[in-house]
Protein backbone atom coordinates (compact mmCIF):
# COMPACT_ATOMS: atom_id res chain seq x y z
CA UNK A 1 0.00 0.00 0.00
CA UNK A 2 2.82 2.52 1.06
CA UNK A 3 5.15 1.49 -1.91
CA UNK A 4 3.32 3.37 -4.54
CA UNK A 5 2.87 6.50 -2.50
CA UNK A 6 6.70 6.68 -1.57
CA UNK A 7 7.26 6.13 -5.23
CA UNK A 8 4.99 8.86 -6.57
CA UNK A 9 6.34 11.08 -3.67
CA UNK A 10 9.95 10.33 -4.66
CA UNK A 11 9.29 10.69 -8.69
CA UNK A 12 7.09 13.75 -7.91
CA UNK A 13 10.17 15.27 -5.92
CA UNK A 14 12.99 14.66 -8.56
CA UNK A 15 10.56 16.65 -11.44
CA UNK A 16 9.72 19.09 -8.83
CA UNK A 17 13.50 19.45 -8.37
CA UNK A 18 13.98 19.56 -12.83
CA UNK A 19 10.97 22.28 -12.83
CA UNK A 20 12.39 24.16 -10.26
CA UNK A 21 16.01 24.61 -11.64
CA UNK A 22 14.35 25.36 -15.11
CA UNK A 23 12.07 28.04 -13.66
CA UNK A 24 15.84 29.71 -12.23
CA UNK A 25 17.38 29.00 -15.34
CA UNK A 26 14.68 30.82 -17.39
CA UNK A 27 14.75 33.69 -14.81
CA UNK A 28 17.95 34.40 -14.95
CA UNK A 29 18.43 34.19 -18.87
CA UNK A 30 17.17 37.10 -20.45
CA UNK A 31 14.14 37.02 -23.19
CA UNK A 32 16.19 36.32 -26.26
CA UNK A 33 18.68 33.61 -25.19
CA UNK A 34 19.41 31.19 -27.18
CA UNK A 35 18.92 28.48 -24.40
CA UNK A 36 15.58 29.63 -23.27
CA UNK A 37 13.94 27.18 -25.76
CA UNK A 38 15.61 24.22 -24.46
CA UNK A 39 15.10 24.99 -20.90
CA UNK A 40 11.04 25.81 -22.04
CA UNK A 41 11.63 21.98 -23.39
CA UNK A 42 12.95 20.20 -20.79
CA UNK A 43 10.42 22.24 -18.18
CA UNK A 44 7.45 20.90 -20.56
CA UNK A 45 8.89 17.18 -20.57
CA UNK A 46 8.81 17.45 -17.02
CA UNK A 47 5.41 18.73 -16.33
CA UNK A 48 3.93 15.84 -18.75
CA UNK A 49 5.91 13.40 -16.29
CA UNK A 50 4.31 14.49 -13.50
CA UNK A 51 1.32 14.85 -15.34
CA UNK A 52 1.59 10.86 -16.02
CA UNK A 53 2.30 9.91 -12.32
CA UNK A 54 -0.84 11.63 -11.58
CA UNK A 55 -3.08 9.78 -14.44
CA UNK A 56 -1.14 6.82 -12.75
CA UNK A 57 -1.56 7.15 -9.61
CA UNK A 58 -5.01 8.07 -10.01
CA UNK A 59 -6.11 4.94 -12.10
CA UNK A 60 -4.22 3.03 -9.55
CA UNK A 61 -6.51 4.04 -7.11
CA UNK B 1 15.98 49.52 9.52
CA UNK B 2 18.47 47.24 10.38
CA UNK B 3 21.43 45.60 8.24
CA UNK B 4 20.88 41.87 9.01
CA UNK B 5 19.26 40.10 6.64
CA UNK B 6 16.25 37.95 7.18
CA UNK B 7 17.11 34.12 8.12
CA UNK B 8 15.76 31.17 5.99
CA UNK B 9 15.59 27.73 7.43
CA UNK B 10 15.21 24.71 4.66
CA UNK B 11 13.93 21.39 5.75
CA UNK B 12 13.47 18.79 3.14
CA UNK B 13 15.22 14.83 3.08
CA UNK B 14 15.82 15.53 -0.77
CA UNK B 15 19.22 17.47 -1.30
CA UNK B 16 18.48 18.21 -4.53
CA UNK B 17 15.18 20.63 -3.33
CA UNK B 18 17.53 22.00 -0.48
CA UNK B 19 20.24 23.26 -3.09
CA UNK B 20 17.39 24.28 -5.52
CA UNK B 21 15.46 26.37 -2.63
CA UNK B 22 18.88 27.55 -1.17
CA UNK B 23 20.21 29.04 -5.06
CA UNK B 24 16.47 30.83 -5.38
CA UNK B 25 16.25 32.35 -1.64
CA UNK B 26 19.99 33.78 -1.70
CA UNK B 27 18.99 35.46 -4.78
CA UNK B 28 15.82 36.86 -2.99
CA UNK B 29 18.06 38.36 -0.17
CA UNK B 30 18.07 35.60 2.49
CA UNK B 31 20.76 33.98 4.62
CA UNK B 32 19.43 30.32 4.32
CA UNK B 33 20.30 27.06 6.51
CA UNK B 34 19.77 23.55 5.11
CA UNK B 35 18.73 20.36 6.76
CA UNK B 36 18.05 16.66 5.28
CA UNK B 37 16.49 15.88 8.62
CA UNK B 38 13.68 17.20 10.90
CA UNK B 39 15.23 16.38 14.21
CA UNK B 40 18.60 17.74 13.29
CA UNK B 41 16.98 21.00 12.89
CA UNK B 42 14.91 21.36 15.43
CA UNK B 43 17.35 20.48 18.04
CA UNK B 44 19.36 23.69 16.65
CA UNK B 45 16.56 25.77 16.48
CA UNK B 46 18.26 27.09 20.06
CA UNK B 47 21.56 28.61 18.67
CA UNK B 48 19.65 29.75 15.40
CA UNK B 49 16.63 32.31 15.39
CA UNK B 50 14.73 31.80 12.10
CA UNK B 51 12.25 34.64 10.46
CA UNK B 52 10.93 31.53 7.99
CA UNK B 53 11.14 27.62 7.65
CA UNK B 54 10.47 26.07 4.52
CA UNK B 55 9.40 22.19 5.54
CA UNK B 56 8.65 19.38 3.69
CA UNK B 57 5.48 18.00 4.61
CA UNK B 58 6.69 13.94 4.47
CA UNK B 59 10.09 13.07 5.34
CA UNK B 60 10.92 9.67 6.88
CA UNK B 61 12.41 9.68 10.19
CA UNK B 62 9.57 13.15 11.20
CA UNK B 63 6.78 14.52 9.80
CA UNK B 64 6.56 17.95 8.51
CA UNK B 65 3.80 19.02 11.03
CA UNK B 66 5.84 17.86 14.17
CA UNK B 67 8.18 20.10 12.71
CA UNK B 68 6.24 22.66 12.39
CA UNK B 69 5.12 22.13 16.02
CA UNK B 70 8.19 21.63 17.07
CA UNK B 71 9.91 25.09 15.59
CA UNK B 72 6.46 27.17 16.99
CA UNK B 73 7.76 25.89 20.18
CA UNK B 74 11.01 26.45 20.03
CA UNK B 75 10.69 30.01 18.04
CA UNK B 76 6.80 31.26 18.11
CA UNK B 77 7.69 33.97 15.74
CA UNK B 78 9.23 32.13 13.26
CA UNK B 79 6.88 31.90 10.05
CA UNK B 80 6.47 28.23 8.50
CA UNK B 81 5.79 27.35 4.68
CA UNK B 82 4.73 23.42 4.34
CA UNK B 83 5.63 22.14 0.51
CA UNK B 84 4.53 18.29 -0.20
CA UNK B 85 4.74 16.80 -3.54
CA UNK B 86 1.21 14.85 -2.15
CA UNK B 87 -0.71 17.12 -1.65
CA UNK B 88 -3.95 16.48 0.39
CA UNK B 89 -6.81 18.68 1.52
CA UNK B 90 -6.45 17.05 5.07
CA UNK B 91 -2.73 17.79 5.74
CA UNK B 92 -3.22 21.30 4.31
CA UNK B 93 -6.11 22.16 7.23
CA UNK B 94 -3.91 20.78 9.64
CA UNK B 95 -0.76 22.55 8.71
CA UNK B 96 -3.08 26.13 9.00
CA UNK B 97 -4.70 25.03 12.33
CA UNK B 98 -0.63 24.34 13.54
CA UNK B 99 -0.14 28.18 12.41
CA UNK B 100 1.84 27.91 9.14
CA UNK B 101 1.85 31.00 6.47
CA UNK B 102 0.80 28.82 3.93
CA UNK B 103 1.25 25.22 2.02
CA UNK B 104 2.75 24.82 -1.54
CA UNK B 105 2.32 22.43 -3.86
CA UNK B 106 5.83 20.66 -5.40
CA UNK B 107 7.36 21.39 -8.30
CA UNK B 108 6.90 24.75 -6.62
CA UNK B 109 5.65 27.98 -7.89
CA UNK B 110 8.25 29.65 -7.21
CA UNK B 111 6.71 33.57 -8.11
CA UNK B 112 4.83 32.77 -4.98
CA UNK B 113 7.70 31.56 -3.20
CA UNK B 114 8.78 34.84 -3.88
CA UNK B 115 5.86 36.90 -2.58
CA UNK B 116 6.01 35.04 0.29
CA UNK B 117 9.75 35.58 1.54
CA UNK B 118 9.13 39.29 0.19
CA UNK B 119 6.30 39.81 3.05
CA UNK B 120 8.38 38.10 5.34
CA UNK B 121 11.31 40.15 4.77
CA UNK B 122 9.15 43.35 4.56
CA UNK B 123 7.64 42.29 8.28
CA UNK B 124 11.28 41.58 9.41
CA UNK B 125 12.63 45.12 8.30
CA UNK B 126 9.22 46.21 9.94
CA UNK B 127 9.73 44.21 13.27
CA UNK B 128 13.20 45.93 13.55
CA UNK B 129 12.60 49.31 12.52
CA UNK B 130 9.95 49.06 15.84
CA UNK B 131 12.60 47.48 18.17
CA UNK B 132 14.88 50.49 17.05
CA UNK B 133 12.52 52.98 17.80
CA UNK B 134 11.73 51.18 21.17
CA UNK B 135 15.34 51.01 22.31
CA UNK B 136 15.26 54.61 21.09
CA UNK B 137 12.48 55.21 23.22
CA UNK B 138 13.84 53.50 26.54
CA UNK B 139 17.17 55.34 26.30
CA UNK B 140 15.00 58.70 26.38
CA UNK B 141 13.38 57.36 29.29
CA UNK B 142 16.66 57.43 31.22
CA UNK B 143 18.70 60.28 32.02
CA UNK B 144 21.50 59.83 34.40
CA UNK B 145 19.99 56.64 36.03
CA UNK B 146 16.88 58.51 36.38
CA UNK B 147 13.75 56.50 35.25
CA UNK B 148 10.69 58.05 33.73
CA UNK B 149 8.60 57.13 31.10
CA UNK B 150 5.46 59.47 32.24
CA UNK B 151 5.00 62.99 30.42
CA UNK B 152 5.58 64.64 33.91
CA UNK B 153 8.86 62.69 34.35
CA UNK B 154 9.77 63.30 30.47
CA UNK B 155 8.75 67.33 30.50
CA UNK B 156 11.38 67.22 33.68
CA UNK B 157 14.07 66.05 32.03
CA UNK B 158 13.90 67.87 29.23
CA UNK B 159 14.33 70.62 31.51
CA UNK B 160 17.35 69.74 33.19
CA UNK B 161 18.61 69.06 30.03
CA UNK B 162 17.87 72.51 28.82
CA UNK B 163 19.37 74.19 31.44
CA UNK B 164 22.51 71.90 32.88
CA UNK B 165 24.54 73.76 30.33
CA UNK B 166 24.02 77.06 31.71
CA UNK B 167 22.11 77.56 35.30
CA UNK B 168 24.45 78.57 38.00
CA UNK B 169 21.94 77.53 40.54
CA UNK B 170 19.13 75.68 40.84
CA UNK B 171 16.39 74.54 43.43
CA UNK B 172 15.12 70.83 43.40
CA UNK B 173 12.02 70.27 45.05
CA UNK B 174 9.97 67.51 45.93
CA UNK B 175 9.29 65.02 48.51
CA UNK B 176 11.34 62.74 50.32
CA UNK B 177 12.92 60.21 48.34
CA UNK B 178 11.52 61.31 44.89
CA UNK B 179 15.07 61.55 43.96
CA UNK B 180 16.17 65.22 44.62
CA UNK B 181 19.67 64.03 44.42
CA UNK B 182 19.67 62.02 41.24
CA UNK B 183 18.23 65.39 39.25
CA UNK B 184 21.04 67.13 40.79
CA UNK B 185 23.84 64.82 39.75
CA UNK B 186 22.25 64.70 36.21
CA UNK B 187 22.79 68.57 36.50
CA UNK B 188 26.33 68.11 37.05
CA UNK B 189 26.26 65.41 34.44
CA UNK B 190 24.93 67.47 31.75
CA UNK B 191 26.66 70.38 32.10
CA UNK B 192 29.96 71.42 31.45
CA UNK B 193 31.40 71.21 34.89
CA UNK B 194 31.08 66.77 34.36
CA UNK B 195 34.63 66.77 34.62
CA UNK B 196 34.75 68.66 38.25
CA UNK B 197 33.81 67.70 41.55
CA UNK B 198 30.16 66.80 42.95
CA UNK B 199 30.14 67.39 46.58
CA UNK B 200 27.11 67.25 49.18
CA UNK B 201 26.03 68.87 51.80
CA UNK B 202 22.87 67.69 54.02
CA UNK B 203 21.84 70.36 55.89
CA UNK B 204 20.07 69.03 58.41
CA UNK B 205 23.11 66.68 59.30
CA UNK B 206 25.34 69.96 60.59
CA UNK B 207 25.49 71.05 63.82
CA UNK B 208 24.29 75.12 63.88
CA UNK B 209 27.41 76.45 64.92
CA UNK B 210 29.65 74.28 62.22
CA UNK B 211 27.68 75.53 59.29
CA UNK B 212 29.60 78.35 58.35
CA UNK B 213 32.91 77.27 58.74
CA UNK B 214 31.50 73.56 56.95
CA UNK B 215 30.59 75.37 54.04
CA UNK B 216 33.14 78.77 53.97
CA UNK B 217 35.78 77.20 55.65
CA UNK B 218 37.97 79.20 59.16
CA UNK B 219 41.16 79.89 59.61
CA UNK B 220 43.94 78.63 62.53
CA UNK B 221 42.37 80.27 66.35
CA UNK B 222 38.97 81.42 64.56
CA UNK B 223 37.17 79.73 67.63
CA UNK B 224 38.29 76.75 69.89
CA UNK B 225 39.58 73.93 68.38
CA UNK B 226 40.43 76.03 65.24
CA UNK B 227 43.84 74.38 64.69
CA UNK B 228 44.15 74.55 61.45
CA UNK B 229 43.19 76.58 58.46
CA UNK B 230 40.62 74.42 56.69
CA UNK B 231 39.00 75.23 53.17
CA UNK B 232 35.16 74.65 53.17
CA UNK B 233 33.06 72.86 51.12
CA UNK B 234 32.88 75.84 48.35
CA UNK B 235 36.67 76.26 48.28
CA UNK B 236 37.04 72.16 47.53
CA UNK B 237 34.01 72.19 45.09
CA UNK B 238 35.43 75.34 42.70
CA UNK B 239 35.14 74.73 39.55
CA UNK B 240 32.47 72.15 40.20
CA UNK B 241 29.08 71.73 41.53
CA UNK B 242 27.91 71.60 45.09
CA UNK B 243 24.55 70.11 46.04
CA UNK B 244 22.94 71.19 49.42
CA UNK B 245 19.99 68.92 50.54
CA UNK B 246 17.51 70.26 52.69
CA UNK B 247 18.48 73.85 52.09
CA UNK B 248 15.39 74.64 53.59
CA UNK B 249 17.46 73.28 57.00
CA UNK B 250 20.10 75.93 56.81
CA UNK B 251 20.03 78.65 59.61
CA UNK B 252 19.73 82.09 58.85
CA UNK B 253 22.92 83.66 59.70
CA UNK B 254 24.65 80.98 57.23
CA UNK B 255 22.05 82.04 54.58
CA UNK B 256 22.99 85.46 54.69
CA UNK B 257 26.42 84.42 54.25
CA UNK B 258 25.45 81.82 51.10
CA UNK B 259 23.48 84.28 49.72
CA UNK B 260 26.69 86.23 49.76
CA UNK B 261 28.72 83.74 47.91
CA UNK B 262 25.95 83.02 45.20
CA UNK B 263 25.87 86.70 44.47
CA UNK B 264 29.21 87.91 44.03
CA UNK B 265 31.21 84.79 43.86
CA UNK B 266 33.41 85.25 47.10
CA UNK B 267 34.12 83.22 50.54
CA UNK B 268 35.21 84.44 53.33
CA UNK B 269 36.58 81.96 55.84
CA UNK B 270 35.59 81.77 59.77
CA UNK B 271 37.66 84.59 61.25
CA UNK B 272 39.78 85.90 57.76
CA UNK B 273 39.57 89.20 56.60
CA UNK B 274 40.48 88.18 52.91
CA UNK B 275 38.14 86.99 50.36
CA UNK B 276 38.29 84.25 47.98
CA UNK B 277 36.94 83.86 44.37
CA UNK B 278 34.62 80.67 43.99
CA UNK B 279 32.81 79.43 40.99
CA UNK B 280 30.59 76.89 42.27
CA UNK B 281 27.63 75.75 40.63
CA UNK B 282 25.17 75.51 43.60
CA UNK B 283 22.28 72.57 43.25
CA UNK B 284 19.83 72.93 46.71
CA UNK B 285 17.27 70.82 47.18
CA UNK B 286 14.45 71.21 49.93
CA UNK B 287 11.74 68.86 50.64
CA UNK B 288 9.57 71.84 52.46
CA UNK B 289 7.67 74.47 51.03
CA UNK B 290 10.27 77.63 50.99
CA UNK B 291 7.98 79.81 50.39
CA UNK B 292 6.07 78.94 53.44
CA UNK B 293 9.02 79.14 55.15
CA UNK B 294 9.85 82.51 53.97
CA UNK B 295 6.31 83.62 55.09
CA UNK B 296 6.87 82.11 58.49
CA UNK B 297 10.25 83.88 58.16
CA UNK B 298 12.37 81.12 58.74
CA UNK B 299 14.14 81.45 54.89
CA UNK B 300 15.39 84.82 53.54
CA UNK B 301 13.39 85.64 50.52
CA UNK B 302 16.11 87.29 48.66
CA UNK B 303 18.30 83.77 48.52
CA UNK B 304 14.65 81.63 48.14
CA UNK B 305 14.24 84.07 44.88
CA UNK B 306 18.19 83.34 44.43
CA UNK B 307 17.81 79.93 44.26
CA UNK B 308 14.34 79.43 42.02
CA UNK B 309 15.79 81.34 39.12
CA UNK B 310 14.97 77.74 38.11
CA UNK B 311 13.26 75.09 40.34
CA UNK B 312 12.65 71.66 39.24
CA UNK B 313 9.79 69.90 40.50
CA UNK B 314 9.99 66.10 41.04
CA UNK B 315 6.54 65.08 41.48
CA UNK B 316 5.78 62.36 43.91
CA UNK B 317 5.34 58.76 43.12
CA UNK B 318 1.68 58.65 43.19
CA UNK B 319 1.71 61.30 40.61
CA UNK B 320 3.24 58.74 38.08
CA UNK B 321 1.88 55.17 38.72
CA UNK B 322 2.82 54.44 35.25
CA UNK B 323 6.19 54.86 36.02
CA UNK B 324 6.60 52.15 38.41
CA UNK B 325 6.64 48.87 35.96
CA UNK B 326 9.36 50.65 34.84
CA UNK B 327 11.27 51.36 38.02
CA UNK B 328 10.35 47.41 39.07
CA UNK B 329 12.12 45.98 36.38
CA UNK B 330 14.97 48.62 36.82
CA UNK B 331 15.37 47.17 40.09
CA UNK B 332 14.81 43.94 39.75
CA UNK B 333 17.55 43.82 37.32
CA UNK B 334 19.73 45.58 39.69
CA UNK B 335 19.00 43.54 42.73
CA UNK B 336 18.86 40.17 41.09
CA UNK B 337 22.23 40.82 39.78
CA UNK B 338 23.51 41.90 43.33
CA UNK B 339 21.96 39.32 44.81
CA UNK B 340 22.97 37.03 42.31
CA UNK B 341 19.40 35.71 41.72
CA UNK B 342 17.50 34.13 38.56
CA UNK B 343 14.67 37.11 39.55
CA UNK B 344 13.39 38.71 35.68
CA UNK B 345 9.96 39.31 36.98
CA UNK B 346 7.24 39.50 39.47
CA UNK B 347 3.33 37.98 39.76
CA UNK B 348 0.51 40.20 38.59
CA UNK B 349 -0.82 40.36 41.97
CA UNK B 350 2.47 42.02 43.06
CA UNK B 351 2.04 44.32 39.98
CA UNK B 352 -0.70 45.33 41.47
CA UNK B 353 0.34 45.96 44.88
CA UNK B 354 2.89 47.98 43.73
CA UNK B 355 0.81 49.95 41.25
CA UNK B 356 -1.73 50.89 44.23
CA UNK B 357 0.72 51.58 47.05
CA UNK B 358 0.78 54.81 48.43
CA UNK B 359 4.47 55.31 48.26
CA UNK B 360 4.88 57.62 51.10
CA UNK B 361 8.59 57.11 50.48
CA UNK B 362 8.59 57.36 47.16
CA UNK B 363 11.34 55.51 44.86
CA UNK B 364 13.26 55.17 48.02
CA UNK B 365 10.88 53.34 49.55
CA UNK B 366 10.26 51.30 46.40
CA UNK B 367 13.57 50.38 45.94
CA UNK B 368 13.99 49.64 49.56
CA UNK B 369 11.15 47.26 49.49
CA UNK B 370 11.81 45.56 46.15
CA UNK B 371 15.56 45.26 47.60
CA UNK B 372 14.43 43.51 51.03
CA UNK B 373 11.77 41.21 48.59
CA UNK B 374 14.79 40.39 46.12
CA UNK B 375 16.68 39.28 49.19
CA UNK B 376 14.14 36.90 50.22
CA UNK B 377 12.71 35.51 47.25
CA UNK B 378 14.01 31.81 46.32
CA UNK B 379 12.12 31.66 42.60
CA UNK B 380 12.14 33.20 39.16
CA UNK B 381 9.23 35.89 39.32
CA UNK B 382 8.76 37.80 42.85
CA UNK B 383 5.49 36.60 44.35
CA UNK B 384 2.99 38.46 46.88
CA UNK B 385 4.42 36.85 49.93
CA UNK B 386 8.16 37.77 49.20
CA UNK B 387 6.70 41.13 49.03
CA UNK B 388 4.27 41.15 52.10
CA UNK B 389 7.85 39.89 54.03
CA UNK B 390 9.27 42.84 52.43
CA UNK B 391 7.17 45.50 53.59
CA UNK B 392 8.17 47.31 56.81
CA UNK B 393 4.97 46.90 59.29
CA UNK B 394 1.55 45.43 58.61
CA UNK B 395 0.65 47.17 55.90
CA UNK B 396 2.79 50.20 55.66
CA UNK B 397 1.49 51.32 51.87
CA UNK B 398 -1.60 51.65 53.40
CA UNK B 399 -1.50 54.96 54.05
CA UNK B 400 -4.36 56.46 52.44
CA UNK B 401 -5.34 58.76 54.47
CA UNK B 402 -5.42 62.65 53.75
CA UNK B 403 -2.53 65.15 54.35
CA UNK B 404 -3.59 66.54 57.89
CA UNK B 405 -3.37 62.81 59.54
CA UNK B 406 0.06 62.44 57.00
CA UNK B 407 1.76 59.94 59.18
CA UNK B 408 -0.13 58.46 61.27
CA UNK B 409 -2.89 56.80 59.69
CA UNK B 410 -4.70 55.95 63.04
CA UNK B 411 -5.00 59.49 63.84
CA UNK B 412 -8.15 61.62 62.92
CA UNK B 413 -8.05 65.30 61.61
CA UNK B 414 -5.87 68.02 63.90
CA UNK B 415 -8.95 69.95 63.65
CA UNK B 416 -11.67 67.89 65.59
CA UNK B 417 -12.51 67.61 69.11
CA UNK B 418 -12.12 65.09 71.34
CA UNK B 419 -15.00 63.59 70.96
CA UNK B 420 -14.85 63.41 67.43
CA UNK B 421 -11.96 62.03 67.83
CA UNK B 422 -12.59 59.18 69.84
CA UNK B 423 -15.64 58.25 68.06
CA UNK B 424 -13.92 58.27 64.99
CA UNK B 425 -11.27 55.75 66.33
CA UNK B 426 -14.02 53.63 67.99
CA UNK B 427 -15.56 53.93 64.59
CA UNK B 428 -12.23 52.58 62.62
CA UNK B 429 -11.93 50.15 65.52
CA UNK B 430 -15.38 48.26 65.25
CA UNK B 431 -15.00 48.44 61.34
CA UNK B 432 -11.78 46.66 61.47
CA UNK B 433 -12.93 43.91 64.08
CA UNK B 434 -16.14 43.57 61.92
CA UNK B 435 -13.82 43.04 59.24
CA UNK B 436 -11.79 40.80 60.94
CA UNK B 437 -14.88 38.47 61.69
CA UNK B 438 -15.89 38.56 58.05
CA UNK B 439 -18.96 40.37 59.27
CA UNK B 440 -20.05 37.89 61.85
CA UNK B 441 -21.54 40.23 64.39
CA UNK B 442 -21.47 37.79 67.56
CA UNK B 443 -17.83 36.75 66.95
CA UNK B 444 -17.24 40.27 66.56
CA UNK B 445 -18.84 41.00 70.14
CA UNK B 446 -17.11 38.04 71.43
CA UNK B 447 -13.42 39.37 70.49
CA UNK B 448 -14.50 43.01 71.71
CA UNK B 449 -15.41 41.34 75.28
CA UNK B 450 -19.17 43.00 75.30
CA UNK B 451 -22.64 41.44 74.74
CA UNK B 452 -23.68 41.54 70.98
CA UNK B 453 -26.94 43.95 72.18
CA UNK B 454 -23.92 46.81 73.30
CA UNK B 455 -21.98 45.93 69.58
CA UNK B 456 -25.34 46.51 67.90
CA UNK B 457 -25.74 49.79 69.34
CA UNK B 458 -22.44 50.70 68.81
CA UNK B 459 -22.97 49.77 65.12
CA UNK B 460 -25.43 51.68 65.27
CA UNK B 461 -24.43 54.52 67.08
CA UNK B 462 -21.79 54.54 63.80
CA UNK B 463 -24.52 53.99 61.30
CA UNK B 464 -22.53 50.90 60.44
CA UNK B 465 -25.43 48.46 60.44
CA UNK B 466 -26.13 49.49 57.00
CA UNK B 467 -22.43 50.27 55.94
CA UNK B 468 -21.75 46.66 57.01
CA UNK B 469 -22.06 45.27 53.53
CA UNK B 470 -19.89 47.63 51.96
CA UNK B 471 -17.31 47.11 54.54
CA UNK B 472 -17.64 43.53 53.94
CA UNK B 473 -16.98 43.42 50.16
CA UNK B 474 -14.33 46.04 50.22
CA UNK B 475 -12.20 43.66 52.58
CA UNK B 476 -13.45 40.65 51.16
CA UNK B 477 -13.53 40.99 47.46
CA UNK B 478 -10.25 41.65 46.30
CA UNK B 479 -7.06 40.85 48.36
CA UNK B 480 -4.74 44.09 46.95
CA UNK B 481 -7.18 46.01 48.93
CA UNK B 482 -6.02 44.88 52.42
CA UNK B 483 -2.39 47.49 51.36
CA UNK B 484 -5.23 49.93 51.84
CA UNK B 485 -7.03 51.68 55.31
CA UNK B 486 -10.32 49.68 54.78
CA UNK B 487 -12.29 53.04 55.91
CA UNK B 488 -10.38 55.70 57.41
CA UNK B 489 -11.53 58.40 60.39
CA UNK B 490 -11.69 61.08 57.10
CA UNK B 491 -14.19 58.72 55.35
CA UNK B 492 -17.13 58.98 58.09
Amino acid sequence: MTAPVDFEHAIKNHLAIIVGYADLLLDECGADDQRRPDILEMRKAANAALALVDTWVGSAR
Amino acid sequence: MSGRRPSLLVIDDEPGMLALIERFARQSGFDVVVHTSGSTAISQLASHTADVALVDLRMPEIGGLDVLRGIKEAQPDCQVILMTAHASVDSAIEAVKLGALDYLSKPIDLNRLRELLTGVREKSARRAALLAAENETAHRMELCGLIGRSAIMQDLFDLVERIAPHARTALVTGETGSGKEGIAHAIHHLGPRRQRRFLTINCSAVVDTLFESELFGHVRGAFTGATENKPGLFEAADGGTLFMDEVGELPLPAQAKLLRVLEVGEVQRVGSLQSKKVDVRVVAATNRDLQAEVVAGRFRSDLYYRLNLVELRIPPLRERPGDIPYLTAAFLREFAAKFRKPIDGVTPGVERILMTGEWLGNVRELRNVLERACMLSEGRVLNERDLQAAMPGPSRLSRRVPDSTAGNPQMPPKSSTLADDLGAVERQHLERVLAEADGNKSAAADRLGVSRRTFYRRLEKHNLLKARRTSQDRTGAEPARSWHAPISAADS
